[in-house]
């Protein structure tokens, strides 16, 4: 398995009370998995998602990626790690408001500068072309996110998760704000991600998200009530 | 894909805050620049100010030299002209005769070798000038039935060591004959008229004004008549001499000098009043020459006050310089703190989402400290720029005498090279005070959690 957790538990401090968010999750994921995560709002999705993707360390239990402890890592040793394996789509997009809509696509590339995964300039950039093309934004490429749609800034979200080749991609809510045609684009996007060899993590809401997927679980109060290992459909 | 893109890209999409800083750093380096080049110039100007007055001051103490050493030639020509008027002062006599004699009778019995009129003109004597040897005889003129006192001279013999002077007395040649006053007017006498005396004809070359001594009753002839008339070939009863301007007890000096070389001879002095005339002139040089002594202390006395004035000047400034710079550094720094912190806030979901991307703290400090940098080196620059307008308008507004008008940026350079270093200097301390001033906020930046931010949504 290429992703696993084990027994993560993670319970947030400083309110009235303690909020458990994860209470002893265990979860694996394979390459070419597409898995979704429902749940009502709270249950702890995004923790849940924010820890797989090496954002929030866990309390306690172990979490691997590709045979490497995150956790165990340094902090900037686990954004490099980050920005080499995980992708991510998040349902607000977060572009970078300031940089063309090319160049938020290659800003994933800053992650691996210095490193011996560098991407050469030039093949960033032309991987980036192409994926805009894919996603039909080729003629945005020089636009700033203010100008794009909901759709066309998500899918130029999804591109920028591609662009460093992850493993894996984490998604939270991607279609939450997208029309039913983004969705699709999105959605489908994802599933080729699946079929050429990567791995997603779904949280959302959407019963058409969820069907795209291969498995879904489900999870209350930070628990999850479905079978942990999820196999490619 | 660079951070530098990214810095740019951020900088040109927030100008605002960008310019806000580069204006904090501006005003920042505009304050460096400006107080350092006013002190600066201060200094040269006070400088320049001191050459021009210790300069006034050599050429006013100049004027007041040469105006002693005038004062001094004139007296010189004054008093010779005033001992002219009223006849030699010293009397170098055989030792053997009465002074009385020449007192009660204004006649002279005894004499001595007329040779030692050279004998002292061929010494190195100092003490006197004028060296007149003559003959001098209160005796009956026949052919008129009056009293007179007969004075042969005949001429100054020079003194050899000596520049040669204009004589005091002219020399009274041969067949002719200078008369007193009272002799002239009692008897009706005209210049060029010709007169017996002893039976031997004389024209009256010369007719004397009043002088209110035994001159009025006085006639001069040629000394080597007057001796042939008196039976005196060769003798003389007297040297006349004029002293010279001893200091001290002048007449001891004389004696002590002329004793030396004519033995058996007596010095006196007459006509005291002239001598005290003198004397006072001699104060009055001395006078001036203490006024010149004055005008040097007063000179200094202003130089001394002009320095002062100019020293409290520079320390005011200074002290304004001393309070100004670091609260004007102090406020920038706390401005571009502030906006960097602003800055930060404002980026907060932008910070989040480039470390979800796997940014890491170092890159996440150098988009935020690159670009503090950045408004460090253009605030840096700019405010030399203006820095330097900036000082030379608070230099002519603080400093408005003439001098200070002339000194700008190029004069107070080549007067102080270390103007030259702050210019240079001040862009680099712009950098490192935007850099520092940003650090704490580029720290909150790096440290910031993502998943705080993207669980914010």
């Amino acid at each position: 398995m290429w992703f696993k957790l084990e027994q993560v538990s993670k319970t947030y401090l400083g309110g009235d009370a303690p909020v458990p968010a994860l209470r002893e999750v265990s979860l694996q994921i394979d390459a070419g998995m597409f898995l979704a995560i429902r749940g009502p709002s709270g249950c702890g999705k995004s923790t849940l998602l924010l820890t797989a993707g090496t954002l929030l360390a866990p309390d306690q239990g172990d979490v691997v990626l590709g045979g490497e402890r995150p956790y165990q890592m340094s902090g900037d040793a686990r954004a490099t790690f980050r920005g080499r394996h995980l992708g991510f789509v998040f349902q607000q997009f977060h572009l970078v408001p300031y940089l063309s809509v090319l160049d938020n696509v290659l800003a994933p590339t800053l992650a691996l500068a210095d490193t011996p995964a560098a991407i050469d300039p030039r093949v960033a950039r032309d991987r980036g072309l192409e994926l805009l093309d894919r996603f039909g934004l080729a003629d945005r490429a020089g636009h700033t996110p203010a100008r794009l749609s909901s759709g066309e800034r998500q899918r130029c979200a999804l591109a920028r998760a591609l662009l460093n080749q992850p493993r894996m991609l984490l998604a939270d809510e991607p279609t939450g704000n997208l029309d039913s045609e983004n969705a699709e684009i999105v959605l489908a996007a994802m599933r080729d991600f699946v079929t050429s060899g990567g791995a997603v993590l779904l949280v959302t809401h959407d019963d058409r998200a969820a069907a795209a997927a291969d498995a879904t679980l489900w999870m209350n109060r930070g628990v999850l009530t479905q079978p942990e290992t999820v196999q490619a459909k | 894909m660079t951070l530098t893109h990214l810095i740019f890209r951020e900088i040109t999409h927030r100008k605002l805050n960008f310019l806000l800083a580069v204006m904090a750093v501006a005003i920042a380096a505009l304050a460096i620049v400006a107080a350092d080049l006013v002190v600066r110039r201060d200094a040269e100007v006070t400088r320049r100010i001191m050459v021009e007055k210790q300069s006034a001051t050599e050429a006013a103490i100049e004027e007041k030299v040469k105006a002693v050493a005038a004062a001094g030639a004139d007296l010189e020509d004054a008093i010779r002209l005033q001992m002219k008027g009223l006849g030699f002062n010293v009397l170098v006599l055989p030792e053997t005769q009465d002074a009385a004699e020449l007192h009660l009778k204004g006649s002279l019995t005894e004499t001595m070798p007329e040779s030692y009129a050279q004998k002292l003109a061929d010494s190195k004597i100092m003490t006197i000038n004028h060296l007149l040897p003559t003959v001098l005889k209160q005796m009956r003129w026949p052919e008129q039935d009056i009293d007179v006192v007969l004075y042969g001279t005949r001429g100054e013999v020079p003194l050899m060591h000596r520049d040669m002077k204009k004589p005091v007395l002219d020399a009274v040649k041969p067949g002719q004959m200078v008369v007193g006053h009272a002799i002239h007017t009692k008897l009706g006498f005209e210049v060029g008229q010709k007169v017996k005396f002893m039976d031997r004809e004389f024209t009256i070359s010369k007719l004397h004004p009043e002088r209110g001594s035994s001159d009025d009753v006085t006639l001069w002839i040629d000394l080597g008549q007057a001796q042939e008339i008196l039976g005196l070939q060769n003798l003389v009863h007297a040297i006349l001499a004029l002293e010279c301007e001893c200091a001290g007890d002048r007449i001891a000096q004389i004696r002590a000098e002329i004793s030396g070389i004519l033995p058996g001879t007596q010095v006196i002095e007459r006509y005291s009043q002239a001598l005290a005339r003198a004397e006072s002139r001699t104060k009055a040089k001395e006078v001036a020459e203490a006024s010149l002594a004055a005008e040097k202390l007063a000179g200094e006395a202003t130089l001394a006050r002009e320095l002062a004035s100019r020293t409290r000047l520079q320390r005011g400034h200074q002290q304004m310089a001393n309070f100004v710079l670091p609260l004007v550094l102090t406020l920038a720094a706390v401005a571009v703190g502030l906006l960097a912190y602003l800055n930060v806030r404002y980026r907060r979901e932008e910070i989040g989402i480039l470390r979800a991307l796997g940014l890491r703290t170092r890159q996440v400090m150098i988009v935020f400290l690159g670009k503090a940098a950045l408004s460090g080196v253009i605030g840096g620059v700019a405010g030399v720029v203006l820095g330097i307008g900036a000082g030379a308008v608070l230099g002519r507004l603080l400093d408005r005498t003439e001098v200070a008008s002339s000194v700008g940026l190029t004069e107070a350079l080549i007067a102080s090279p270390g103007l030259f270093v702050t210019l240079m200097a001040t862009p680099v301390l712009a950098v490192v005070l935007s850099t520092l001033s940003s650090w704490l906020a580029a720290t909150m930046a790096a440290s910031q959690d993502a998943a705080v931010v993207l669980q914010g949504e």
